[in-house]
């Protein structure tokens, strides 16, 4: 009975722990579109000739994300003024979604 | 002319009737497809307005107007992908395997099914949008993240997720024959990537220019691949493995319901102007030949690629570099390879089959391994002299049964994941269905590819003396065929001049003998 | 035949026969000049080029040869052409030897025999031997695609080749003694300017 109690209350405790770090770093397919939102209105203002973003999640390691994004490195890229109008938590999902495909992920991805 | 005088006349004014229908064939073959063949518009069916979440449901959808297209399109290669031929199983879904990533595995690797033309691999129904779509969707993430947002619920995942619904509803709606870049986004990238496979096939003939391709070419013919791959029954006519890719060599002025797959299909078989000494060649030369000077011309195609040389690491970790074009030249997962641009073909007999071996074929490892060659020879009056790329390969072999083998790349087990060759050959192996002997070695192999594409405008054709030339002619190596501008004999050319500068000694004596002699009297 | 004289010369060359014969010339040298560039010993006027003027002017030469021929027969100027051994060594004699010593042509010109001795054997080899190998190996090999059709396997494209190869340079080397022979009138220029006059000046 005690075992049960502790597995379930394991259990619970991961679900919520999970639950927690994952709404800390957002969440990664809205970050996905939002990312493409960027350069996508970047794109339609005339700032970048192309709506696909310059930089690719498989661009750095997820370290390099880490630190891109304490740094504010965005800012000092292209299309400032639409990361300028973006949400806290878009940018968490953006980070998320950049560090979830990053080169060391095990799902390293590429933007089209 | 040619002794003919007696049915010139007839000739001339026959030959200006066929020419003056021809170029009637040909107009109508440059107008717009999608004007010429579209009766429908696919936005104003209510069975496309409904809301789709998975492929298949699209795909019932189709079927409830075009009700025989699946049970017909279950019959072609582009869905079983075998092309089974005597006792061989060819094909990516068979037996066949290549020097490039060498087999499919019998469609048991994922990374290789992106290309299958059902929504997963051979589950569920065909994708009909791959070809007919004029919108480009990647489907899978398309409807993961959909059905994601839209359990999600929250204000901005419904917006997401509506945004994603109508993607997929301008993809269903805007339906027409297949362009250049949707058979392109599997042919170009064959082999894994942008004309890693045939140096005549890549992303730069989605808009080509006409001098990279004539009939393709935006401001040419602008031809979609249909134009000429023009099949009955969702069967598309072009694919090669010992079946030939066409019937016959008969035009469409002989037959008006054969297939446009050979170029003397609209060209007949004296493409050139009346008299002139080209349409002499067509019976032993192929138009590629001398239409086709050099392929891959905007952008590089693989050349060679050496698997034995996979697996090195840097700092315990696999690495690429890049070389010439900006291409790979090494990776840990894949070995050497190189990339050229603007290459010569190699010239091989062809007529019109290929020969090539499948995991169950005994190779002799001390030889250079021919994965796929050319049949055809100069005393077969179907063989035509015909271009090729010929892909140099180093691939894995059984030295035990001395089979080729087919290992498995991607995935949790395959090669590109654990570089654990023992492994991943096994695992490949027990999935073709063949023996490993659990000993290999690498073996050096070709593989040919024919050159039919990015054919350049009449004036960029080769000069006769490409080939008719003693020194550095393309067909150097057509020793038994006599050319004339390339063959002469050694003797007789030595024995000629003696005998001219011999005369033209004598006469000089000769001449001098009677000057002096005439003097002294 | 009527024979005309005047001063001290002859009317050996009817118009037609001097016009055959530099239109002889013309043709020949063409045909020698792209066929050598065929052959691939020079690069000249491009290959395709080369192929289409040698083409056109072999069948103009063959044209004109049957025209030649026809005018012999009807003539009867065929009879030139019949071989003598008659004072054919005093011939070879002569241009071997006697002419350094300033010795008369053992044989005089006439209406009816314009040509000496060894100009009929080398004139009628020509005309009998050389060209018709030459014209049938020209003809063959420009109708190469019809010989599936004819069912011609006599030669082979090769054969026909070589052949007509070897038989170019036996032309080529007559064409050249051809020419210096002409300089041995009785001044270097007489024996063309018969070719182009007609009228020829005998050695008095």
């Amino acid at each position: 009975m005690k075992k049960t109690i502790i597995i379930l209350l394991g259990i619970i405790l991961t679900i919520s722990f999970s639950m927690i770090s994952s709404a800390e770093e957002g969440n990664e397919r809205k970050g996905k579109y939002t990312y493409r939102k960027v350069y996508q209105s970047c794109k339609d203002r005339g700032e970048v000739e192309s709506a696909t973003p310059t930089l690719s999640p498989d661009a750095k390691t997820q370290a390099q994300w880490d630190r891109y994004f304490e740094e504010k490195k965005y800012l000092e890229a292209d299309c400032k003024e639409e990361w300028n109008k973006l949400s806290e938590e878009d940018i968490l999902n953006i980070h998320a979604y950049l560090k979830g495909h990053a080169a060391d992920s095990p799902t390293p991805a590429k933007c089209k | 002319m040619k002794n003919k005088t007696f049915i010139m006349l007839f000739s001339t004014v026959l030959g200006a009737w066929l020419s003056v229908w021809q170029s009637d064939l040909c107009h109508a073959a440059q107008m717009g497809n999608e004007k010429r063949q579209t009766t429908t518009d696919h936005s104003k069916h209510k069975v496309l307005q409904q809301e789709f979440s998975t492929g298949d449901d699209i795909t019932k959808a189709c079927l409830s107007c075009h009700t025989e297209t699946d049970s017909q399109f279950h019959k072609t290669i582009h869905w079983t992908w075998i092309a089974e031929e005597g006792e061989k199983q060819l094909g990516k879904g068979g037996d066949s395997l290549n020097n490039y990533c060498i087999s499919s595995n019998k469609m048991n690797d994922k990374g290789c099914s992106k290309c299958h033309t059902g929504w997963n691999a051979k589950e569920g129904e065909v994708n009909c949008l791959l070809c007919h779509s004029q919108k480009e969707v990647n489907w899978d993430e398309t409807f993961e993240d959909f059905r994601f947002f839209k359990e999600e619920g929250d204000d901005e995942s419904k917006a997401l997720a509506a945004e994603l619904q109508g993607n997929i509803h301008k993809a269903v709606t805007d339906i027409g024959l297949p362009t250049r870049k949707n058979c392109g986004s599997c042919h170009f990238f064959g082999g894994g990537g942008d004309g890693v496979k045939h140096g005549d096939l890549d992303s730069s003939l989605t808009h080509p220019d006409k001098m990279l391709d004539v009939h393709m070419g935006t401001n040419g013919g602008n031809f979609t691949c249909f134009r000429c791959h023009s099949g009955k029954l969702h069967n598309i006519p072009g694919r090669i493995y010992s079946q030939k890719a066409y019937e016959d060599r008969r035009s469409l002025v002989e037959d008006d319901t054969i297939s446009k797959i050979t170029c003397e299909s609209c060209h007949t078989a004296t493409p050139h102007k009346e008299n002139a000494k080209m349409n002499d060649h067509t019976d032993k030369v192929a138009c590629q030949a001398c239409h086709i000077p050099d392929f891959a011309r905007v952008n590089p195609t693989k050349m060679s690629w050496d698997w034995s040389k996979s697996g090195r690491l840097k700092d315990g970790k696999p690495y690429k570099t890049k070389g010439p074009y900006d291409k790979e030249n090494y990776l840990s997962i894949k070995g050497e390879m190189k990339w050229e641009k603007n290459v010569k073909p190699e010239y091989f007999w062809f007529n019109g089959s290929m020969s090539s071996l499948t995991t169950k074929d005994v190779i002799d490892p001390s030889t250079t391994v021919a994965v796929s060659q050319p049949n055809g020879n100069i005393n077969d009056p179907d063989s035509r002299i015909f271009p090729f790329k010929i892909h140099h390969g180093v691939q894995p072999y059984d030295l035990e049964y001395k089979t080729l083998l087919a290992p498995l790349l991607s995935g949790k087990d395959g090669y590109w994941t654990t570089l654990d060759w023992q492994n991943a050959l096994q695992k490949g192996m027990d999935f073709s269905g063949v023996p490993f002997s659990g000993k290999f070695d690498f073996v050096k192999s070709t593989f040919a590819y024919p050159t039919t594409h990015m054919v350049m405008p009449k004036a960029n054709a080769l000069a006769c003396t490409e080939c008719h030339v003693r020194t550095n002619s393309r067909l150097a190596s057509f020793g038994e065929l006599y050319m004339p501008g390339r063959d002469y004999y050694k003797e007789i050319d030595f024995g000629g001049w003696i005998l001219v500068f011999g005369a033209f000694a004598g006469i000089l004596l000769h001449g001098t003998l009677r000057f002096f002699s005439g003097k002294r009297k | 035949m009527e024979q005309k004289t005047h001063m001290n010369g002859l009317y050996l060359y009817s118009r037609y026969e001097r016009f055959w014969h530099w239109f002889q010339m013309l043709l020949i040298s063409i045909l020698i000049v792209t066929g050598l560039e065929i052959h691939g010993s020079y690069s000249l006027l491009g290959f395709e080029k080369a192929v289409h003027v040698h083409n056109f002017t072999g069948i103009t030469w063959l044209v004109s040869f049957f025209i030649f021929i026809f005018w012999l027969f009807t003539t009867g100027e065929w009879k030139q052409y019949i071989p003598t051994t008659k004072k054919i060594m005093a011939v070879v004699k002569y241009y071997l030897v006697d002419i350094f010593r300033g010795k008369p042509n053992p044989v005089k010109k006439s209406i009816d025999a314009k040509h000496n001795p060894l100009q009929r054997i080398s004139y009628l080899s020509v005309i009998s031997l050389l060209l018709p190998i030459q014209m049938f190996t020209g003809i063959l090999y420009y109708t190469y695609n019809e010989w599936q059709i004819w069912g011609q396997n006599f030669l082979t494209l090769r054969q026909t080749a070589l052949l007509h190869v070897i038989v170019s340079f036996l032309i080529l080397s007559f064409i050249i003694i051809h020419v210096y022979m002409t300089t041995t009138g009785h001044t270097p220029l007489s024996y063309i300017k018969g070719m182009i006059t007609g009228w020829e000046k005998e050695k008095l």
